[in-house]
């Protein structure tokens, strides 16, 4: 099996076509970037060919949407195969998943969807990540998911769910902190508890990223949007999270409402700011 | 698991169902409105992914009526793939069996035109074939065969297809000005030799021409006498050359050999 992670302990940035020509025009000093596989699986053409143009200026990280690793169904086999052509042929630093379902009986929903939280689906889960890095031949991250509804059929904590899939699939974890702010808030559970918990050991990357209060005046449920700066208070977390187990890379994520490319490298640099910082605070805790 | 199944299965239900007020029983009282982020999210993506490969559809009937489009559209949908970046096949045929077709009759032939577009964007990366790896081969050309290049589709319509798509979709975003759209049937070669899409509208013997050649075969002789027969102000040469320019034919050729041609 690969090691946990080849990207920078740096910040990266999710690659965006509207900032190529920022991009390869000055080759900015960001650590890496991140793409969805999914938008890239095609045969040919400019797509790919930004993608190449990309893959040999940085390390690239792969983080899928569209696997459905819980979904309690068999994986869609065509496009496990489009992925590991991606990965045979771009050969990126990562490749990633969410802790979500995708698809249904054949049909894509666009969305990462709350997958329950039991033994039987944890089993599941853990046969989905096993074929896919059997598959690929890569060892794989798994990310916590944003929930809204808390589930009934829930009988396993996030935290231990999640991380024993990666347990007993060998995978690492992916910790987006706006997630866990996110679902702490919506759900009701204690944001620093799950971060003081989290095993560093089994932490391949970071993500951060903006969200949004809903507009129901009665109910001031959290929407993870990914529109906006990264939050204070998700700051905050991380912050507590990498001050325990140190530099990881971190992705700043910004999809919708999509600010120009000198936003996104500030939030980037920030980021790596608040890295460098973590390592300042280790060494003092150590003296 | 069985109780496993019946939450996918009534999640999904609702995510689907065209009744938007439809929660799932794993939702329980309370977080209706929290179960429709994820109706909206799921929607919206789709929504959003078609437009993007329909851009000149969306333009054409608006946002907000290509959103009633798109619900109906999704609503049809059987399966879909994992990947949205090929989204969007059959969304032609669908607009063909739509009572907007009455209104706006060129409606299918835009889609068609978009989806064709797409498909030529994302296929398969060929060499076209140059007008010079012919040069010295005039003796060889009669009895030559030619495949289409990989990323080439022909559009054929009853309507001015690409002059309503060149309305909505000026070039450097300025208008190119309220030109008057003349009815006519046109038939478009989209093309994309190396990483830019291009498009030319066919004459009638054009179209002839490279339908013999690269649908049915014939060598370029035949399919030359095909087109003049289609179309007698067919021009040979000034086409075959125009051909050869926006990259139609695939490089990998055999090209027959003798008669006291030298290989280089």
């Amino acid at each position: 099996m690969t090691p946990l992670t080849q990207l920078p302990e740096r910040a990266g940035v999710g690659f965006k076509a509207e900032h190529a020509q920022d991009i390869f025009g000055s080759e900015p000093t960001v650590g890496w970037f991140e793409i969805h596989p999914e938008n890239y699986m095609v045969a040919g053409g400019p797509r790919l060919a930004m993608l190449e143009e990309l893959c040999a200026h940085y390390p690239v990280s792969m983080h899928g949407v569209g696997l459905s690793l819980g979904g309690g169904e068999p994986l869609n086999k065509n496009h496990l195969a489009d992925l590991k052509r991606l990965v045979d042929r771009f050969n990126p630093a990562m490749v990633s998943e969410h802790i979500a379902w995708s698809a249904h009986e054949g049909l894509y929903m666009a969305d990462l969807l709350p997958t329950p939280m039991t033994k039987t689906s944890l089993a599941q889960l853990v046969d989905a990540i096993n074929s896919v890095q059997d598959f690929i031949g890569r060892r794989i991250l798994i990310e916590n998911p944003t929930s809204y509804v808390p589930l009934p059929q829930n009988s396993i904590p996030e935290l231990e769910f999640i991380a024993e899939a990666a347990a007993r699939s060998g995978c690492g974890l992916l910790i987006d902190v706006n997630n866990v702010y996110i679902s702490a808030h919506n759900l009701g559970f204690d944001a620093n508890a799950f971060i003081d918990a989290v095993p560093g050991d089994l932490v391949g990357e970071i993500h951060l990223a903006g969200h949004e209060e809903d507009a129901n005046p009665d109910d001031n449920v959290l929407i993870d949007t990914h529109s906006r700066p990264v939050a204070d208070p998700v700051w905050d977390l991380f912050d507590r999270l990498i001050a325990r187990i140190g530099r990881k890379p971190t992705l700043i994520e910004w999809d919708n409402d999509v600010p120009g490319w000198d936003v996104l490298a500030r939030e980037a640099t920030l980021a790596d700011r608040h890295l460098d910082c973590a390592v300042n605070d280790q060494f003092e805790a150590a003296s | 698991m069985t109780e496993l199944k019946a939450f996918y299965d009534g999640f999904s239900d609702a995510l689907r169902s065209p009744e938007p007020d439809v929660v799932p029983s794993s939702v329980t009282d309370g977080y209706a409105h929290r179960f429709a982020i994820y109706r909206n999210n799921v929607h919206r993506g789709l929504y959003d992914a078609l437009g993007a490969a329909y851009p000149t559809v969306r333009k054409l009937v608006g946002d907000g009526f290509f959103d009633q489009l798109a619900q109906g559209f999704v609503q049809s949908e059987t399966t879909r793939a994992g990947s949205l970046a090929l989204y969007g096949a059959g969304f032609a045929e669908f607009l063909a069996s739509h009572p907007v077709r009455d209104r706006l009759p060129y409606l299918p032939d835009i889609a068609r035109l978009e989806r064709a577009r797409l498909e030529v964007s994302t296929s398969e990366d060929a060499k076209p074939l140059l007008a010079e790896e012919l040069g010295g081969l005039e003796d060889q050309l009669e009895a030559m065969t030619l495949r289409a290049h990989p990323a080439c589709q022909v559009v054929a319509s009853e309507y001015p297809v690409f002059a309503i798509w060149n309305a909505q979709n000026p070039v450097n975003g300025k208008e190119t000005g309220k030109t008057s759209i003349v009815q006519r049937a046109e038939t478009v070669l989209v093309t994309r030799p190396y990483m830019q899409v291009e498009m030319r509208v066919m004459t009638h013997g054009q179209a002839a021409f490279f339908a013999a050649l690269t649908r049915d075969g014939l060598s370029l002789g035949d399919a030359c006498a095909h087109a003049l027969e289609a179309d007698a102000a067919f021009d040979v040469m000034a086409s075959f050359a125009a051909f050869l320019t926006i990259g139609a034919f695939d490089a990998r050729v055999n090209i027959p050999r003798g008669n006291g041609h030298d290989d280089a």
